[in-house]
């Protein structure tokens, strides 16, 4: 490459690097230091290098780090649960239809262009408990039992919030997996036909295994939504009630910005990315080993 | 006089006049969050303040949400994105107080505003022990204030036979049967629950401590750290809260929606809330007779809980002397405490102005006025977000009886055992 290119080369790509470096490298690296060390932002003059202590206490004895642990495995199960099997079923369903396929594609992924955190105010007044519509019908129902304050108490709160966001993101998937089917043979789904397979049989033999990368792309992106999750209990219910929607991110939030803890907070973001890419490497090597089978 | 001279005379005063006009004014930057701006007549002020000092020039900046890193950020570099921060409570403060980032008021508390003539328990609310900790200083200067206060539907309460010569008949005493029975009574006039408590985050502290207050005179655990969850006293309120929720007199909710929502129905007898978040009942029936204030049994004596919000200026701002005439020419005027109760029912901090000049709930004023001057605000320990991480954990459960009283006391000692108590509050 003549230098003259190489310039050219350099100033072109000049702005991307240096966006980068300022907002991508620079934070990166500054919080992973500040993770080795103990900064109260108000107090301290700066950060104090403590090594992998924090990452000791944090891991092995802050509550509220395990309290938010373990919320999120009781918000992702679920959450992955009913996104991924209610985008399957209606993009199946969608994909049979001979009219209207791309009106339900807008109708179902309209949800999506409404910011999360405004999700979580239309729940939270679905769900109040005197005036909510939802408790409403319930005493019309005369399930009186059942009307109580969904996101004001610690069994229920978590999974009000499942749903909400569920609500909003189903229709995300559904996009991916409908092009997927729609990229499905119809000679080989005839054939199938032909040979005398049922509805059930062709999903199960046909339409699951010619899916699987979408399938992989739709589960990882729903698997990060999840452990994401930040705007709905910030909003609805600011971890409450006690700590029973207490996220990592918002944790990690917290821990910055209420308790002006930055090397703690930066321990509990680098312990939730290494979760993430660690069950990010899971799934596609799970998918890798399934795709290799099939060659 | 020569036209020539005249001539002169007219020529020197318009260029007079320019240089006074070019000559760059004295700028205040005052900064509120949007809802101070909105519950207090800031703009008004700023423009009364400018009209008495014109070579002053006020910048009003409503704020974004707080954020005191960001605040912090700017004041280690030197330099200041205000001049003067009108709001902020206790726990938002504490940790720029603890960062000694605040220019002390100290010199504030003379003529109107020396301590005397303040509520007691909001001019508490901004003493705080000196970084160093060689004494106690104001940082801040409370300008408003909130007391947690039994708000009673008067409607329900003469339905349920509790009123009596135009007033509430009080709560007898803490004695069980006395106490039920009265809530019994409210109870069965209230379709939605006789007594509404809101148990988030930040009440539910307001609703543990505010009656073991009245009830004692205090709060605090005997060794100071942390609030009273041993005593008699303690053990008796919670078990209160148990069997008020069981009974079905205690309509608790988690969130502050929630249970402004229950209360705002009127349909339910009672609401121990701040005295301006009780008015809101006002908006909706439009006749303020339809509340009235009482205080818990003790609380005429030993007070409530109260919380503030605070006047305070960066210690690197170039203009703290103009900051704090501000601060005395309007934010302490009868207009703005006045104006603000008049319309929010949110309470000044001067004693004078809680007559001439209100303009509702005058009646109310004498009883409000007394439980708030003998108040006391939360302290402020090091670890107090962590400390209040922990009881909202437990408090509520027990509120709402998923937890068993001792068991309760026996976890929050456990999990906070090993905090700092260390109050930056003076007493």
């Amino acid at each position: 490459m003549t230098i003259e290119k190489r310039r050219n080369l350099f100033i072109f790509l000049a702005p991307t690097l240096l966006f980068t470096l300022v907002f991508i490298a620079f934070p990166l690296f500054y919080s992973g230091y500040l993770s080795l060390s103990q900064y109260h932002y108000a107090v301290d003059a700066g950060p104090k290098f403590i090594g992998l202590k924090g990452y000791i206490d944090t891991l092995f004895h802050d509550q509220f780090f395990h309290d938010a642990l373990i919320n999120q495995i009781k918000f992702g199960i679920p959450y992955f649960i009913i996104t991924f099997l209610t985008s399957l079923v209606l993009a199946i369903l969608i994909n049979e239809l001979t009219r209207g396929v791309h009106f339900f594609q807008v109708i179902f992924y309209l949800p999506m262009i409404i910011p999360l955190s405004l999700v979580g105010v239309i729940f939270a007044w679905l769900l109040f408990p005197d005036i909510g519509i939802f408790n409403h019908f319930l005493r019309i129902l005369g399930i009186h039992q059942w009307n109580i304050e969904w996101f004001g108490s610690p069994g229920t709160a978590l999974y009000g919030l499942v749903i909400a966001q569920a609500w909003k993101n189903v229709g995300f998937t559904l996009i991916i997996l409908l092009a997927g089917l729609q990229g499905i043979p119809k000679s080989i789904r005839e054939a199938a036909k032909v040979d005398g397979a049922g509805f059930m049989r062709e999903i199960w033999s046909i339409i699951l295994p010619s899916l699987k990368p979408y399938l992989f792309i739709s589960s990882v992106w729903v698997l990060i939504n999840s452990m994401k999750v930040f705007d709905l209990p910030k909003v609805v219910t600011e971890g409450g009630p006690g700590t029973s929607t207490l996220t990592l991110y918002l944790y990690s939030w917290k821990l910055a910005f209420e308790r002006l803890q930055m090397g703690r907070a930066s321990q509990v973001a680098y312990i939730t990315a290494a979760i993430i890419l660690l069950v990010s490497w899971g799934l596609s090597r799970l998918f890798r080993h399934e795709a290799a089978k099939r060659r | 006089m020569s036209k020539k001279l005249f001539f002169v005379l007219v020529l020197v005063g318009l260029v007079a006049a320019m240089v006074v006009t070019a000559l760059p004014k004295q700028v205040l930057r005052v900064d509120a969050p949007p809802w101070i701006f909105k519950k207090f007549p800031l703009e008004e002020v700023a423009a009364r303040f400018e009209a008495d000092h014109p070579d002053v020039t006020v910048e009003l900046i409503r704020a974004d949400k707080w954020s005191a890193p960001t605040y912090i950020a700017a004041w280690k570099s030197g330099s200041t994105p205000f001049d003067l921060f009108i709001g902020g409570s206790g726990s938002m403060l504490a940790p720029i107080i603890e960062g000694g980032w605040t220019e002390p008021m100290d010199d504030m508390l003379r003529g109107c505003m020396a301590p005397e003539n303040l509520v007691g328990g909001f001019l508490a609310a901004g003493h705080y022990m000196k970084p160093d900790g060689s004494g106690a200083y104001y940082p801040v200067l409370p300008y408003m204030g909130e007391v947690s206060i039994i708000g009673v539907n008067t409607n329900l309460m003469k339905q349920a036979g509790l009123w009596k010569d135009g007033k509430p008949v009080p709560i007898p005493s803490w004695d069980e049967a006395a106490f039920f029975d009265w809530f019994t009574k409210l109870k069965d006039a209230s379709p939605l629950g006789a007594h509404v408590q809101i148990w988030d985050r930040e009440f539910m502290q307001y609703d543990y401590c505010g009656p073991l207050k009245a009830m004692t005179g205090t709060f605090m655990a005997a060794d100071g750290k942390g609030f009273d969850l041993t005593s008699e006293a303690a053990h008796k309120w919670l078990t209160y809260l148990q069997k008020m929720h069981a009974d079905g007199i205690g309509a608790w909710t988690i969130t502050d929606d929630a249970g402004y929502s229950k209360w705002k129905t009127g349909q339910a007898g009672s609401f121990y809330a701040a005295q301006g978040h009780i008015m809101e009942l006002v908006s909706v029936t439009g006749n303020e007779s339809d509340i009235a204030y009482m205080g818990w049994p003790g609380s005429d004596t030993n007070g409530s809980i109260i919380w503030t919000h605070s006047a305070w200026i960066p210690k690197v701002s170039p203009v703290k002397d103009l900051a704090k005439e501000f601060i005395r020419e309007q934010i302490f005027s009868r207009y703005f405490q006045q104006w603000s109760f008049n319309h929010y029912g949110k309470l000044p901090v001067v004693k004078a102005y809680y007559g001439d000049g209100i303009t509702w709930f005058q009646s109310e004023m004498p009883t409000i006025l007394a439980i708030a001057d003998k108040s006391a605000p939360i302290p402020l320990f090091a670890d107090l977000q962590e400390y209040l991480d922990i009881l909202s954990k437990y408090l509520p459960d027990v509120a709402f009886g998923r937890l068993s009283v001792d068991e309760a006391i026996q976890k929050i000692q456990e999990d906070t055992k090993n905090l700092d108590f260390t109050d930056i509050r003076a007493h």
